[in-house]
């Protein structure tokens, strides 16, 4: 087997840090397996492999970025964003280029497709925008479509879904977008959604977990972790307000939360 | 030199010296859309100057098309066929296969470390067609996607395999070496047997439907199936054959599958190598 440096004809020169090399071959077919990892993770991941390959650690960004530009011929991208679940930072691997939900069918059937769609239906336009679907009324989805699942094989979806991570199994049992479904079928949800899916005013990324203001009019939504950033620490008594319409901002009036 | 040529030669000298530098990777595939032309003379040459640029283009963009289809197929663990990149991927840019191939090889091993590697054809299983082959290799048109990079980078804390990966592939190498240590092939109503031995159920919580498992395998290409005519089965009933498919084959080299029968006995020195003479023997290989 040839090493990663002379599979180019290339020397690696030390002080070209931003050349395309081993240690970004090896961490897109790490993300290939992972599609979506938490940064913290995905740094350890890019030491080892610096570590294995004997390489200079560069900055993560700069390393993220000299991938970035070589794999976007092939509508790929690396894409860094904050989990809305946890507020941690994560990494994915997504496909730039439209008609999102059709890349499913490299995986999916048609019908499995078509029941994935429903259920992002049913999770999205959820009442009081609480974005997720109790695992009862999920499973009888299934049977309701035609052609029809049975609930065994309904149940079995449910599980790929999950565990393709295009959703997730809130602690509750609800099921809920997963962050990859969030970063990778924007376009889809954006478009399919208008009413119902916001963005961040502070970030511009869709929320389906955060704060909203309470004027029902007023389409201010922040992301927990946007939120938490903007307004001051409340024990200093003042008032906080929205930054668009001036209502009152209730900290506890939330979307995308578990109810009690 | 032709006359466009040479009023290309013009044009360039013309502009910035430094454009030499520039040139050889346009003009490699201005060479090659050139030669696709000439299939088709109707072209004339300020329209075929004209189109250039965009076939280039064109080519480029199926190339990373056919990156992508590659990605995907082997997501999907599905064998990868010419007939289907050509349909599916290059449509009306199928005659420039062998150029797209070559690139699509370049991207894929540049980007990810991964390769296309053309599969060996079914043997033919009459052993007359066997002899005409004359021991040459007969290519099938089919691809899987492999990984290039050295062994010891497949690291599970880098490289992600899920539980039913990790199951799946344990059952496939048992299965494998089975049918390895039975000169090669083995019938359904044995590999049953064995499978019912190692009390792996028709119907599992871990492996699933077997019958499908199975398909699962064929499609794959890491098993090949055959339905054995009535006289050589000497039975009613349909009897079908198991063998190693064309992807187990480029992937499980045969010394690997010696190591790893023979690793279960725990046996050093001479008495390893009488082992593992014994397994090429039950293997039907003569060493
Ligand atoms: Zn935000
Ligand atoms: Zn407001």
């Amino acid at each position: 087997m040839a090493t990663t440096e002379t599979m180019n004809g290339q020397e690696q020169h030390p002080h070209e840090m931003t050349e395309y090399n081993g240690t970004h071959r090896l961490f897109m077919q790490s993300m290939l397996s992972h599609r979506i990892l938490e940064e913290s993770q995905a740094e350890v991941i890019y030491e080892k492999i610096c570590d294995m390959l004997n390489a200079d650690k560069a900055d993560f960004g700069d390393f993220v970025a000299v991938i970035n530009k070589e794999i976007s011929d092939v509508d790929l991208a690396l894409r860094r964003t904050v989990d809305e679940y946890n507020s941690s930072a994560i990494i994915a691997l997504v496909n730039t280029r439209g008609d999102e939900v059709a890349q499913l069918a490299t995986t999916y059937t048609a019908n499995e497709i078509g029941f994935f769609k429903r259920v992002l239906e049913l999770i999205v336009t959820a009442d009081d925008e609480a974005f997720s679907l109790g695992s009862m009324a999920a499973i009888r989805e299934g049977p309701k479509l035609k052609p029809a699942f049975s609930q065994r094989e309904t149940e079995e979806l449910l599980n790929k879904l999950v565990a393709d991570k295009w959703l997730m199994r809130r602690r509750d049992g609800y099921y809920v977008l997963h962050m990859r479904s969030i970063i990778e079928l924007q376009n889809y949800l954006k478009e399919t959604f208008e009413n119902e899916i916001h963005e961040c005013l502070m970030c511009m990324e869709i929320v389906t977990v955060g704060e909203r203001c309470s004027q029902g009019r007023c389409e201010v939504r922040l992301h927990t972790h946007c939120a938490a950033g903007y307004f001051p620490e409340q024990d200093n008594g003042s008032e906080i307000k929205c930054p668009t319409c001036g209502t009152t901002w209730a900290r506890d009036n939330t979307i995308g939360t578990i109810r009690q | 030199m032709s006359s466009r040529a040479r009023r290309q030669r013009i044009l360039r000298d013309e502009d910035d010296e430094d454009d030499e530098y520039t040139q050889p990777s346009t003009s490699g595939t201005q060479r090659e859309s050139k030669r696709i032309r000439q299939e088709d003379s109707s072209y004339n040459e300020l329209d075929s100057q004209l189109t250039a640029e965009q076939t280039s283009q064109d080519l480029e963009r199926k190339v990373n098309d056919t990156v992508r289809y590659a990605l995907a197929c082997e997501h999907r663990k599905q064998v990868i066929r010419k007939d289907d990149i050509a349909r599916k991927v290059l449509t009306d840019r199928s005659r420039s296969f062998p150029a797209i191939f070559d690139k699509t090889q370049a991207k894929l091993r540049h980007l990810f470390g991964m390769e296309l590697t053309e599969l060996v054809s079914k043997e033919k299983s009459n052993p007359a067609k066997r002899a005409a082959a004359n021991g040459k290799v007969v290519l099938s048109k089919t691809y899987v996607l492999r990984n290039i990079l050295p062994e010891e980078q497949n690291d599970p804390q880098i490289i992600h395999h899920t539980d039913d990966e990790y199951q799946s592939t344990g059952l496939l190498y048992v299965i494998l070496s089975l049918i390895f240590v039975n000169e090669q092939s083995m019938n359904d109503e044995l590999l049953m047997s064995h499978l019912n031995r190692l009390r792996i159920p028709e119907e599992s919580e871990t492996f699933g439907d077997r019958a499908r498992m199975l398909d699962g395998f064929v499609k794959q290409g890491y098993l090949q199936r055959q339905k054995l005519n009535a006289e050589v089965a000497q039975s009613d009933q349909p009897v079908f054959q198991y063998s190693w498919g064309p992807r187990a084959k480029a992937e499980v080299p045969e010394q690997n599958m010696v190591g790893l029968i023979s690793s279960v006995y725990h046996v050093q020195g001479s008495e390893l190598d009488r082992l593992q003479d014994s397994i090429y023997k039950a293997a039907s290989i003569d060493t």
